[in-house]
């Protein structure tokens, strides 16, 4: 009989537990709700906010890698866009090692409107023999209404047994 | 007017001291400079070794200045000692010549600092904090520096620290 009344107690125990979550849960999935909007909202700022200050139109980033550089060892770099404000970067030992181990430095996020663009690159360094050396690089590109990524690349050029700089866009 | 001029004034004053604001203890600010005699040097990245950082001060091609003190760091560069020296150009200056990393300050390099008041010689725990540190008249102490170099380096009071 103990047993019973034991048994009938905890069923009817769960039962208004249940209740008493179903009741709950209304207002838990609408708090739920409310802040699964609050960080769709923050979500969506943040995406114009992108949009605004670099819009695909204008988006661009500047890339440096290195493959093989059995000639050459860079000490700097000097990115000059449009004669515009020059961007500098100084290499070493350990980033060196880590792009020679195939690491991809993002280097600058740009603005750059649609059109054409003359970008010159100076890589300075040593080469295979420890002298001083300097890889130089100017090209013209072209940016669409699509965002526009340059890889400035160092890469060997066994036959002449040297380095050479390659600037490339995708 | 004069009320704009002693704005400016109270601005350049309170950049400055801020430049010399190191004390004992500190933690140094990294930094990274161009060498003249090899690949760029950070300071970040030595973390977890004693460094000892030689502020030259006006200096065109004085290579006998450093002869001591770079027999003094390789000396130590058992012990891990890390040694910089830190030249600043000035119009027409030669870099020294030295075994040791001749560091070249240059102003438009963002990612660097000056001390000021130079000549100055630091030493910078393993932790990144500043030790000790020398100031003036550093040819004529430099028996002294050397035996607070080798007492820091002996005693490796870091190690009782703690590496942070």
């Amino acid at each position: 009989m103990r047993l019973l009344y034991s048994m009938l107690l905890i069923v009817t125990s769960m039962s208004v537990y249940a209740e008493k979550s179903e009741e709950i849960s209304p207002v838990s999935q609408k708090a739920f709700s409310v802040k699964q909007s609050v960080l769709q909202l923050n979500r969506d700022l943040y995406q114009l906010e992108e949009d605004l200050l670099s819009p695909a139109t204008t988006q661009a980033s500047l890339f440096f890698s290195l493959t093989g550089n059995e000639f050459f060892e860079p000490y700097s770099i000097n990115v000059v866009i449009d004669n515009k404000s020059p961007i500098h970067y100084l290499y070493t030992e350990r980033q060196v090692s880590a792009l020679r181990q195939g690491a991809i430095q993002p280097l600058k996020d740009l603005n750059l409107g649609p059109g054409a663009h003359t970008i010159k690159a100076v890589v300075k360094g040593i080469d295979n023999n420890g002298k001083s050396r300097e890889l130089v690089m100017e090209k013209e590109i072209e940016k669409n209404d699509q965002p526009l990524y340059i890889e400035l690349n160092i890469r060997d050029k066994k036959e002449m047994q040297r380095a050479e700089l390659i600037i490339s866009q995708w | 007017m004069v009320f704009r001029i002693w704005a400016l004034f109270l601005i350049m004053f309170s950049a400055s001291s801020n430049a010399q604001a190191l004390e004992l203890g500190d933690s140094i600010p990294d930094f990274v400079m161009a060498s003249e005699n090899g690949a760029p040097k950070r300071l970040s990245e030595h973390v977890g070794k004693p460094v000892m950082l030689i502020w030259l001060d006006d200096c065109d091609g004085c290579a006998e200045r450093l002869i001591q003190w770079q027999y003094l760091a390789e000396s130590r560069a058992v012990d891990g000692l890390v040694t910089w020296v830190i030249w600043q150009p000035e119009e027409g200056y030669q870099a020294p010549w030295s075994r040791l990393p001749i560091l070249r300050y240059e102003s438009t390099n963002k990612e660097s600092w000056l001390f000021r008041p130079n000549p100055a010689v630091m030493l910078i725990s393993p932790n990144g904090t500043l030790d000790h540190i020398f100031l003036q008249d550093l040819d004529e102490r430099r028996s002294e520096i050397a035996g607070v170099l080798n007492d820091w380096l002996q005693k490796k009071q870091w190690l009782q620290e703690g590496i942070k």
